[in-house]
């Protein structure tokens, strides 16, 4: 469970977020929509723990934290298996034998077998972005933090890698919070969506999507996605 | 007739030939114009460095100045990556370090070298810790810089997986930095080579490359003085070539698909 408490942030003296509430209960996944610069990678990166709330609490029993962030962020001098290796290096549980067959193992869930030994230079947008989403899961996370990472990819493969990241969490449960932009991808991935809007950002609106994921068609996608459409056109 | 012109495509390999052409063109008009005392042809030059290549004092020298070079272009790379990375991580070390690297840029080469045969009389330490000196600014500036622009997402993604300070360190400072800094080592090859020659003509070593071409001034064989010069050139590509082959082939391969 993650807990967020009236958090509060501001960077140079500026408030970012203000008040802002919400729970995700285990495995569920919460999208977080708003419009550029309202503070939807602040609230992950407090969830995170890479930056602190200057007020309010955040409450969480999750430990392993896997982030998928909008650029693959991979070390260009690393391998695809390095980088993926990378995430488990500080795991001392693992022996460096164990690390290496656990990332080429997930590489290769993710249609990667083959280059494991390419670095980020040679491969493609969605190889890198795949690459991002095993280094995610390699570490087996109960908390996902995703950061619009299908943005400027072309509607295919986004859907391909949604997919994917839809067959992954089937296959290990996680929490997950989805920052994006589109409605369209929150409805068809989330749980709940709250909407972030207002300067500085407060959450301004909450939408359950409670038909179950796999029920939910196309017209079901395109009502909600229209009602978080006007909700954050009316908001913005 | 400027349709075909256009339309032949001239390898920029073929511009660098004709600029040797006519730089040796140049130096054989002077040698026409001049004694040969003062310039030699060519031609002469060529068979002084035929000679000195044959000779196994010449190849002894050269081989005590690569040595100097070697061992002076380690001890600037590592002194100057590390101190510079400590530098990187804490500004008030910077700013510590700030007058003695302005110093060290502001001093003539060879003032400093005076200075350390007035401070420490001469020798090989005093002639590789001379190159060190005046190359430290380069690395060490570069290095900072080089901190500077690590990139910061890749820090954060670090973060995010609570990787260890050893390993975003191992994994993430060192080597962008070190890929960032490797252009200045390349740099600091030829700087090194210059620098050694001139500290050991001045501190008066009695091998090396210096050392010879005091001694060809001294007995005013013009021939072999412009000799060395070709051999200092040669040495000087050799060695700057030479480490850019390597670092590409063995460190640089990640960028091959860019």
């Amino acid at each position: 469970m993650l807990e967020f408490n009236n958090v509060t942030k501001s960077f140079d003296k500026r408030t970012i977020l203000d008040a802002i509430s919400f729970k995700l209960e285990d495995n569920r996944i919460l999208a977080i929509l708003g419009s550029s610069g309202i503070g939807k990678t602040t609230v992950l990166r407090i969830a995170a723990g890479t930056i602190k709330p200057d007020a309010g609490e955040v409450r969480s029993d999750r430990r392993k934290i896997g982030f998928i962030f909008q650029e693959p962020r991979l070390l260009p001098w690393r391998t695809a298996l390095a980088n993926v290796t990378l995430v488990l290096k500080s795991n001392k549980m693992l022996t460096g034998k164990e690390q290496t067959e656990r990332a080429a193992a997930m590489l290769k869930r993710l249609g990667l077998q083959g280059f494991e030994h390419y670095y980020p230079a040679q491969l493609s947008g969605g190889m890198r972005q795949r690459v991002a989403i095993a280094r995610a899961f390699v570490i087996e996370p109960d908390l996902l933090l995703l950061d619009e990472p299908f943005t400027g990819l072309d509607l295919g493969l986004k859907g391909s890698l949604q997919q994917m990241l839809l067959e992954l969490l089937a296959w290990r449960p996680a929490s997950m919070i989805y920052v994006t932009h589109e409605p369209q991808d929150a409805v068809l991935l989330a749980d709940t969506a709250i909407i972030l809007a207002g300067k500085p950002g407060r959450v301004i609106t909450r939408l359950d999507l409670d038909r179950p994921r796999e029920e939910r068609d196309h017209l079901y996608i395109q009502e909600q996605a229209g009602k978080l459409a006007d909700l954050l056109t009316a908001k913005s | 007739m400027i349709k075909l012109w256009k339309s032949i495509t001239i390898p920029s390999y073929f511009w660098m030939i004709l600029g040797t052409l006519a730089l040796t063109g140049l130096w054989r008009l002077m040698s026409l114009i001049y004694s040969p005392i003062f310039v030699p042809s060519p031609g002469e030059t060529l068979t002084a460095v035929v000679g000195l290549l044959s000779s196994p004092e010449a190849v002894a020298d050269i081989a005590n100045t690569f040595y100097r070079v070697l061992l002076a272009l380690i001890l600037l790379t590592v002194t100057g990556i590390a101190i510079g990375m400590l530098a990187g991580f804490n500004p008030w070390l910077e700013q510590i370090i700030k007058p003695a690297r302005d110093i060290l840029i502001a001093i003539p080469p060879v003032a400093m070298t005076l200075l350390v045969i007035f401070l420490f009389g001469g020798g090989t330490v005093q002639t590789v810790a001379t190159a060190v000196a005046l190359g430290f600014p380069l690395l060490y500036g570069g290095t900072v810089t080089a901190m500077r622009s690590v990139d910061r997402d890749l820090m954060e993604m670090f973060g995010a997986f609570k990787a260890s300070k050893a390993v975003q360190f191992w994994e993430g400072f060192l080597p962008a930095v070190i890929y960032s800094v490797l252009p200045i080592v390349l740099l600091a090859a030829g700087l090194t080579v210059r620098l050694i020659i001139m500290a050991e003509i001045i501190v008066g070593m009695n091998t090396g490359i210096g050392n010879a071409l005091s001694i060809a001034r001294v007995h005013l064989a013009t021939e072999e003085i412009f000799a060395w010069l070709l051999i200092m050139a040669a040495a000087v590509l050799i060695i700057e070539g030479g480490l850019l082959y390597l670092v590409k082939r063995n460190l640089l391969k990640w960028q091959a698909g860019r």
